[in-house]
């Protein structure tokens, strides 16, 4: 490191007004960013238990009332401790670095209702209130700081490092001392950076200290920290090579910012388009028509569809007969629609892996792609969280159904010991261990990118710096 | 003199490679975005139409049944679908597809066709409107960065001015070179995509289409008009293309990137998107308001008996079970209405806060209103919404007069068939004609026209400080 040009940079970066300006958005940005991401994190956190505790508050208020009947001292009527009324609740709580990054998780449901009144189009009630308007806009979240917005503030600060001595057409004086260009070149890189990652990093840290709320947060941060420290090593590299590259200031600004263009805005674009294009899901309304289809057959054909279960079930015997139909009609058209969804269920799962597959290729093609998928994904907030969590429900929900289903159809209710078999729902996530993991094979290929934009740099101006000095 | 300035710079930017490289790689992106927006809609269609059928055929054929059961089934309804959606598809896929018209609830629209999108299109779709509002601008920014700056670097103002160009003559053939050049190019893409959308909609092409269509011509022509004056008028601050350069990528940073998309954060950040658990109660609770009162129920049972001069209620002509049934509808209706204004409410004030921010950004006032042409917002959303639930309590109402007039003592055991079904028609509700509800865009009309305003003057100002500081150079 040459001291030289330290203090020069020093003197000529620092202190003048641009790079205080790029230092005071950046905070500002990390600021509002975590601000923001910990309000969502938290009141959603605070939704998602006090969902989960009214519902915990019911199922209580069931097996006490299936205790009374089962002891003798509640005298029941038809619809008292019917198993059609067990509800247990599925939440997807934040995880623990939720507040960096929104990604999928506000547009999916986080919530459902696992009861035998519910099919897949139900299960997660209703929750689409959200104005669709600021919805469609992503969130300005730490995530978008980091992958949109800090390179375009290194390319801001970085492009002209050499253009002073390259427009004034000093470069060749100046190589004429025993510094070399690519010292030149890298030290001023560095100096200028290093301001940005240590404000970038230390706001980091105490965003993830202030809005701390336990679990395996700081694994977390670690995976998060490792994936931006080589994505920007990227950007680094790709600047030092545009800067070595091309000879004006405009130029290399406007390569920059095209590569900038490219990466965060339109390969992002063009992929989303093309795998959406080569995996089309199923039609919703589709698998709407089929739930309908379901339900409508098994309203029709009532007491053939009940005859056909029973008949499944020899040994149940027949309870209350007093109980509207409308009960055992629910529960049998729910699992008819269940079974004629399937196909469907699986078109969609096919449909999904076959995008993920695509994309887990395709990131290669841009850094930005890479740091955004990695980061929601240490995060919590990628689209596979999401999936999991309606996949676990589903199967949540077909078991709840093959457990009650001969109570319901036979219209009897469960004994206590049988209800207390039942299992409630509980979020199976990914450890940290696991992305870290996930994390490895991407974080190395960026890596080797930067190092690999590093020599080239390298490479471009030494033979520049040979042209000069020959100049 | 201005001919010659335009002439001029018409010549040097044509031969900017680095500008035709740009241009080539947004034409494809356009023509790839318009195909992909054609595909769109027309699946969208497709099956929407076939939802449709199955809907009406499980309905029709859903055999002998009670009317109220039926209202618990009951049917869907389906967004009508815009003919330029394809241009700007805005927030139709954060929007639910149909809506189910049960009895006793007001449902919210189901069906968001974002959450069906991979993992990459929560950040950036690739849409013509995308395009023209967001890359669109760093092309201008790209192609006139140095329109004055580097007339003002290369020390040819100063011969300009020497000829007896003023500022005036200047500040025209500048800014008419970079309209030009930018509206001519906008438009030659514009026109076929138009062109193409009309012909090949899967959408009924009506007149409001074209009308449409048209205004949203004027809205990206007016759009990119703010933006070559922009970059004019920043061209004409700096000494150097180098400097103007780097001012206007932070400026296309701020206004199409930054802002926007914080914007959207902060309105939700001050007045927070409704948790889906509570609004659930809420809706359930407008839902059970009668079954809830105790007190009211008997008071109604009283009312009804008097009113029909009956002791009992199997005394009744008419069914007590189904006029319970009714009057719980129309008692909930209101909860309903207040439910869902308020829902507007919050979603008003949530828009009138990023619309705040069109101070700093000509984006937003136009991603609106692009939004709103293309018939993709809430505003066209919300009119889907009150059709249906307009078409629901006409549905709810019709069966359950049925129950109540005709079950004559049967009470649940009371069935109805295809005849009272047919009855119940497909909701037909179109796409508002834009003049219709034109004034809910006002606010951000003006926003445009006062940034088209600003824009140029801004320009001219700071050609004229350019010049006058070279003159006293």
């Amino acid at each position: 490191m040459n001291r030289a040009i330290l203090f020069q940079e020093g003197l000529t970066f620092v202190r003048r007004g641009p790079a205080l300006v790029v230092l005071a958005l950046l905070a500002v940005a990390f600021a509002y960013a975590g601000w923001s991401g910990d309000r969502w994190r938290d009141a959603q956190t605070e939704n998602l238990q006090a969902f989960e505790a009214r519902m915990a508050g019911e199922l209580v208020g069931f097996r006490e009332q299936l205790a009374g009947i089962e002891s003798g001292d509640v005298e029941p009527s038809p619809y008292d401790a019917n198993p059609m009324s067990i509800l247990f609740p599925a939440v997807l709580l934040p995880a623990s670095l939720a507040d960096f990054a929104v990604g999928h998780a506000d547009l999916h449901p986080a919530s459902a209702e696992i009861s035998t009144w519910r099919n897949l189009s139900s299960v997660f009630g209703r929750y689409q209130f959200d104005n669709p308007t600021t919805l469609a806009s992503s969130s300005f979240d730490v995530a978008m700081v980091v992958v949109v917005l800090l390179p375009l503030l290194m390319i801001a600060v970085s492009f002209d490092v050499l253009a002073g001595e390259r427009s004034r057409g000093s470069l060749a004086l100046l190589l004429s001392s025993p510094l070399r260009l690519r010292e030149l070149v890298w030290t001023r890189l560095l100096y200028r950076n290093g301001l940005i990652w240590l404000a970038a990093g230390a706001a980091i840290l105490l965003l993830a200290i202030a809005n701390d709320s336990g679990g395996d947060r700081f694994a977390r941060l670690g995976i998060w920290f490792g994936i931006s420290i080589v994505y920007l090593l990227v950007w680094f590299a790709l600047i030092g090579y545009c800067v070595a590259r091309f000879r004006s200031a405009p130029a290399t600004a406007g390569s920059l910012v095209g590569l900038w263009l490219l990466f965060t805005l339109a390969m992002p674009a063009s992929i989303a388009t093309l795998t959406e294009a080569l995996y089309p899901t199923p039609s919703r309304l589709a698998f709407l028509s089929e739930i309908r289809t379901a339900q409508g057959d098994t309203n029709r054909n009532l007491a053939e569809v009940t005859e056909g279960f029973l008949f499944d079930h020899p040994e149940l015997t027949v309870g209350d007969e007093s109980l509207p139909s409308f009960y055992r009609a629910a529960f049998l058209s729910n699992q008819a629609a269940l079974e004629n969804t399937r196909p469907i269920v699986e078109a969609y799962e096919r449909a999904r892996e076959g995008r993920d597959r695509t994309v887990r290729w395709a990131q290669f093609l841009s850094p930005s792609i890479i740091a955004q998928r990695l980061l929601n994904l240490s995060a919590g907030a990628d689209l596979q969280r999401q999936h999991r969590f309606q996949s676990q429900v589903q199967g949540s929900l077909v078991e709840l159904g093959t457990a009650l289903g001969p109570a319901i159809v036979s219209r009897n209710r469960l004994s206590v010991s049988e209800f207390d078999a039942l299992t409630p729902f509980a979020f199976e996530d990914v450890s940290a261990r696991q992305i870290a993991f996930s994390a490895v094979g991407p974080g190395l290929f960026l890596l080797a990118l930067a190092v690999a934009l590093g020599f080239a740099a390298n490479r471009r101006l030494d033979e520049d710096e040979d042209g000069s000095v020959a100049v | 003199m201005s001919e010659a300035i335009i002439r001029k710079d018409l010549t040097v930017l044509g031969r900017d490679s680095l500008l035709r490289a740009l241009l080539a790689v947004t034409i494809v992106l356009v023509v790839v975005s318009v195909f992909t927006g054609l595909q769109r809609e027309r699946v969208f269609v497709k099956e929407k139409t076939a939802a449709l059928e199955t809907d009406r055929s499980v309905w029709m054929n859903q055999g002998d049944r009670n009317p109220h059961s039926a209202a618990h089934f009951s049917r869907y309804a389906f967004r009508p679908a815009s003919p330029i959606a394809l241009l700007d598809p805005g927030t139709g896929d954060f929007a639910g597809l149909a809506i189910w018209m049960e009895a006793h609830y007001q449902d919210p629209a189901a069906f968001r066709r974002a959450e069906d999108g991979g993992e990459l299109s929560r950040y950036v779709q690739l849409t013509p409107a995308f395009l023209v509002l967001t890359v669109a601008p760093l092309l201008v920014f790209v192609m006139l960065f140095g329109s004055i700056a580097g007339e003002r670097e290369d020390r040819t103002l100063r011969q300009l001015l020497a000829s007896g160009v003023d500022a005036g003559r200047f500040f025209r053939g500048k800014l008419f070179a970079g309209l030009r050049l930018t509206l001519g190019g906008f438009t030659a893409v514009f026109l076929p995509v138009a062109v193409l959308a009309a012909l090949l909609t899967p959408a009924d092409l009506t007149g409001d289409a074209i009308v449409r269509l048209f205004v949203m011509y004027l809205l990206f022509a007016a759009y990119l008009v703010v933006f070559v004056a922009l970059a004019i008028g920043v061209s004409a601050i700096f000494r150097t293309r180098q400097s103007a350069f780097l001012a206007l990528t932070a400026v296309w940073t701020m206004m199409a990137i930054v802002v926007p998309r914080f914007g959207s954060d902060i309105a939700t950040s001050v007045h927070p998107q409704p948790d889906a658990r509570d609004a659930t109660v809420q809706l359930r609770a407008a839902s059970d308001v009668y079954y809830r009162d105790t007190e009211m129920r008997e008071q109604i049972e009283k009312d009804v008996l008097a009113e029909y001069g009956v002791a009992t209620i199997e005394e009744l002509p008419i069914d007590y079970g189904a006029y319970v049934l009714q009057f719980s509808e129309e008692m909930s209706e209101p909860l309903f209405d207040e439910f869902y204004n308020g829902l507007d409410a919050r979603y008003a004030k949530q828009e009138a806060v990023v619309r705040t921010l069109s101070l700093f950004t000509p984006s937003i006032a136009a991603a609106n209103l692009s939004r709103g042409v293309a018939g993709t917002d809430r505003i066209h959303q919300r009119e889907f919404s009150k059709a249906a639930e307009a078409h629901r309590r006409e549905m709810v109402q019709l069966l359950n007069e049925d129950y109540m007039y005709n079950a004559d003592g049967a009470g649940y055991a009371y069935t109805a068939g295809t005849d009272l079904w047919a009855q119940f028609e497909d909701l037909d509700h179109q796409v508002p004609a834009l003049g219709s509800i034109g004034r809910a865009y006002a606010i951000d009309a003006l926003f445009m026209l006062v940034w088209l305003v600003a824009a140029i003057g801004f320009a001219y100002w700071s050609v004229r400080r350019a010049v006058t500081g070279e003159e006293a150079a």
